[in-house]
Formats: C-alpha cells, structure tokens, sequence
C-alpha cells in the first residue's frame, strides 16, 4: 500500500514538472513558427503581393499555430481565439491579436516594416524563452524529479 | 460578388429586391444607404423605403470592413487600384472608394479611412449596338468610333455590345480589348465575365499606354477597344495605335457633342477627324438611347 501511495505521488510531482517543462517547450515551437510565418509574410507581400488566403493556405505549422492561423483565416480576426492550456498570457494574447488584427489592412510597404517590427519583438521572446525560461522549467522538472524521488523514499 | 463584402443586415434587405435590376448600390457611413434602379431608392430592412429615416445606414467599421473583404483581406494586393479609388469583384462588379488620400513625397502611397462606397452592377445588353452597328464599318473595316454619353448611360454596355457584334458576326478578325479597369469583359483568372466575343483577346488592369504598345507588337489587332478617355496619355497612346494602322473603339465621358467640344484635348479628336464616327448617347428614354451618330465632319447620319 505504501509503495503504490509512493509511486503515486512521485508521479504526480513529475507531471507538474513535466508539465511546465511541455508548456515552455510548446511556447518555444509555437513562437518559432511564428517567426518562421513572419519571415515568409515579409517575402509574400513586400516582393510577391500575394493575397493573404493563399499565404495561409501553406500552412504547415505545429498544431498551436496553426489554429491561429485557422481560426483567422475563417474569421479575418482573433477575437474568439485563445491558445489552449493557458499557453500564453494576457499581454502576449493581447499583442498577438493586435498583430493579426492589422494584418492586410494596410498596404505593402506599411505592412513589411510592421511585420520587421512585429519580428524583431518574436525575436527577442524567441531568445528569452530559449535561454531564460526553458532553463528554468528544466530546473523545475529536474527539481521535481528529485522531489518525487525524496517523497518516494520518505513514504517508503 | 457584392453581397460577399457587405454586412449581413444588409444583404437580408438587398435580397428582398430584384438583384437583377440594381445598377449601383451607394453606401455612405452614418447616411442612408441609396440602390439605383435606374433611379435611386432607400434601402430599408424590408426592401425600398420613401422614408429616409427607416433607411438603413452603414457604420464606419462596416465599411472599412467591407473594403477590406472587397480587397480579398489583403488591400496591399489591390493597392495600386485602391490609390486609383477603385476596386473591382468576382463578376466585373466596380466598388468606387472615398477617403483619405495618404501622400509620400507628393506621390499618393494609399487610401485610408474609406467613408463611401459606390458598387456599380454591370449589365450585359445583348445587341443594344444593333441599331447603330451598320453605320460603324464599311467593306474596308471599321470606323475610328468614339461613344459620348454622361455617366450612366450606357456608354460601357454599349461598347461591350459593339466589341462582341464585330467578333461574332466576323466583321473584324481580332479585337483587343484594353480593359483598364476591368469593366469592359470583367475577367476573372483568365475567364471574361461578359462576352466580347469569339476572338478578342484582353489586357486586363493595364494602362492603355502598355496595352497598345504591347498588344499591337504581340497580338496584331485590327480594332483596339478601350473605355473612358480622359487624360492626355489616354490621346498619345490612342495617336500610337492610329498611326500604327489600328483601328480605335472608345468611349468618354460628355453630355453632348457641345460639352465634348469644350474640353481642350478632345477639341483636338475631332478637328483632326481622328475619329471618323461619334455615337452620342444618353439616358432620354433610359439608359443607352441613341441620340445620333455623327461622321468626322459632326454631321448627323443616321436621321435621328
């Protein structure tokens, strides 16, 4: 009996850090798609000027970002779009929407240095969450892992 | 289409009309909205209202979103078109655009801030250029033709007609179409919306200048047909295909042959004798009445 308590909660304390290891890890992809579909906006309207419907059809991103995109293909706007497991936060939602809210309402050359910006500002997220925050959720997870094994013994 | 940009409360009250019949619909932010059916209507929720203030009104984000859906979400696509104050939908239909002219370093970059719309339906009347068609060619060709009418009667749909006529019935072997601002055969991915006949070929979007200088080169042309002259560019490239031996189907905005006579460059046309037939339009007896066809000499020839 014991060791199933043990074992149960050695579990628990690893899936809340594995959880917030997953949750900055998806962070990261999701921020680095968006850089990458930044990056191919720039091309697909300041030289191509292709229609916003046809840059969106190639959408080959993780599954995070690629429901933005589909939910502002089929509504030209993100107000009922909210990232899942809390992904982001209220300020990074809020810029996010803001982007795609003037996305194709301007013309080519306005829209190219507000994506250079808009990039710039994912640049730097990018970088933050590569060095500051995956580092930290892997010293949670790390953490919880010895947590979990400390309980493991205690109740053992 | 239109009813693919406007509001939904809108197109309910459009549907309960006979789309068939609107020539414009015109859409002014916090204004009533007005349908011309030849002559112009409130647009009320239930159809035509005589009361302005059951009319219903656009707002200001309903119409900088339907410009937007008209630009296919993406107005730097259509930009080139938007600073000329126009858009044009699936079906030739034309969107003219109000608003705020942005300047950078006195060349116009866009417009913005869009406060009325005009959403011109185009009509295909086939064989509305019958009457006049014989007094336009003889066993050489065709004649230099410029049709004259104010705005709204019928000068567009009568050219299209008179474009389709000569290809169809084989009077000319190839037609090009210069079609500016897509009004003329409404092309859409390469597929003419209006018919203008078996062999006419068409310049869509482009400038008259290229389209001439271009076509004539690549896709030798008998009949050149293009629509509004207006700027003196419009008279050089127009010179250009003349004298390349191309004959010349267009149209201008007047209300008669004396306003016509007025205007400086025009003056010129016709003292030149460049133009060999002047049909003379107007909306008298509705849209496209023929109110004569003059030979280069301005004498009247078809007793009307």
């Amino acid at each position: 009996m014991n060791l199933f308590i043990a074992i149960a909660i050695f579990g628990c304390i690893l899936y809340i850090g594995w959880f917030f290891y997953q949750k900055t890890r998806k962070k990261l992809i999701f921020y680095n798609d968006f850089l990458q579909f930044c990056e191919m906006l720039e091309t697909e309207i300041g030289f191509f000027q292709n229609k916003l419907k046809q840059i969106l059809d190639k959408n080959s991103y993780g599954k995070e970002f690629s429901a933005v995109l589909k939910n502002f293909a089929e509504k030209n706007n993100l107000d009922d779009w909210s990232a899942s497991q809390n992904l982001l936060s209220e300020n990074e939602l809020k810029e996010i929407k803001n982007f795609f809210s003037k996305l194709g309402r301007v013309d080519s050359s306005t829209q190219t240095t507000e994506i250079r910006n808009f990039k710039k500002n994912l640049q730097d997220k990018n970088e933050n969450i590569k060095t500051v925050q995956i580092k930290k959720s892997k010293m949670i997870f790390s953490l919880s892992v010895m947590l979990g094994l400390l309980a493991f013994i205690i109740i053992i | 289409m239109f009813n693919e940009i406007l509001p939904e409360r809108i197109n309910r009250a459009l549907d309960c009309l006979h789309h068939k019949g609107i020539r414009e619909i015109r859409i002014r932010v916090g204004y009533p909205i007005i349908v011309d059916f030849g002559s112009p209507f409130f647009l009320g929720e239930t159809g035509i209202v005589d009361d302005q203030s059951k009319a219903l009104q656009c707002s200001y984000q309903e119409l900088q979103d339907a410009v937007f859906k008209a630009c296919e979400c993406s107005i730097y696509a259509h930009n080139e078109e938007l600073k000329l104050g126009y858009v044009t939908l699936d079906g030739g239909q034309r969107v003219g655009i109000c608003g705020e002219l942005v300047f950078e370093n006195d060349h116009i970059k866009t417009l913005k801030n869009f406060s009325s719309i005009n959403i011109r339906v185009p009509h295909q009347v086939k064989n509305c250029s019958l009457n006049a068609l014989p007094y336009l060619y003889n066993d050489e060709g065709v004649y230099n033709t410029l049709i004259i009418s104010p705005p709204g009667a019928g000068k567009t749909t009568f050219l299209r007609d008179l474009c389709l006529q000569l290809s169809n019935k084989f009077i000319v072997k190839n037609i090009l179409v210069i079609d500016e601002r897509g009004e003329i055969a409404s092309c859409q991915n390469g597929q003419p919306q209006m018919d203008v006949g078996i062999t006419t070929d068409v310049y869509t979007h482009c400038t008259k200048a290229f389209g001439m200088e271009n076509g004539i080169r690549t896709l030798a042309p008998e009949v050149i047909v293009m629509d509004e002259l207006a700027k003196p560019s419009d008279i050089e490239a127009l010179n250009y295909a003349i004298g390349a031996g191309v004959k010349i189907l267009a149209t201008a905005h007047s209300s008669g042959m004396q306003e016509f006579l007025k205007r400086p460059y025009f003056k010129s046309l016709v003292n030149d004798k460049i133009f060999e037939r002047i049909v003379i339009l107007s909306t008298r007896n509705g849209a496209g009445t023929l109110e004569g066809i003059y030979n280069e000499n301005q004498i009247c020839i078809n007793g009307v």
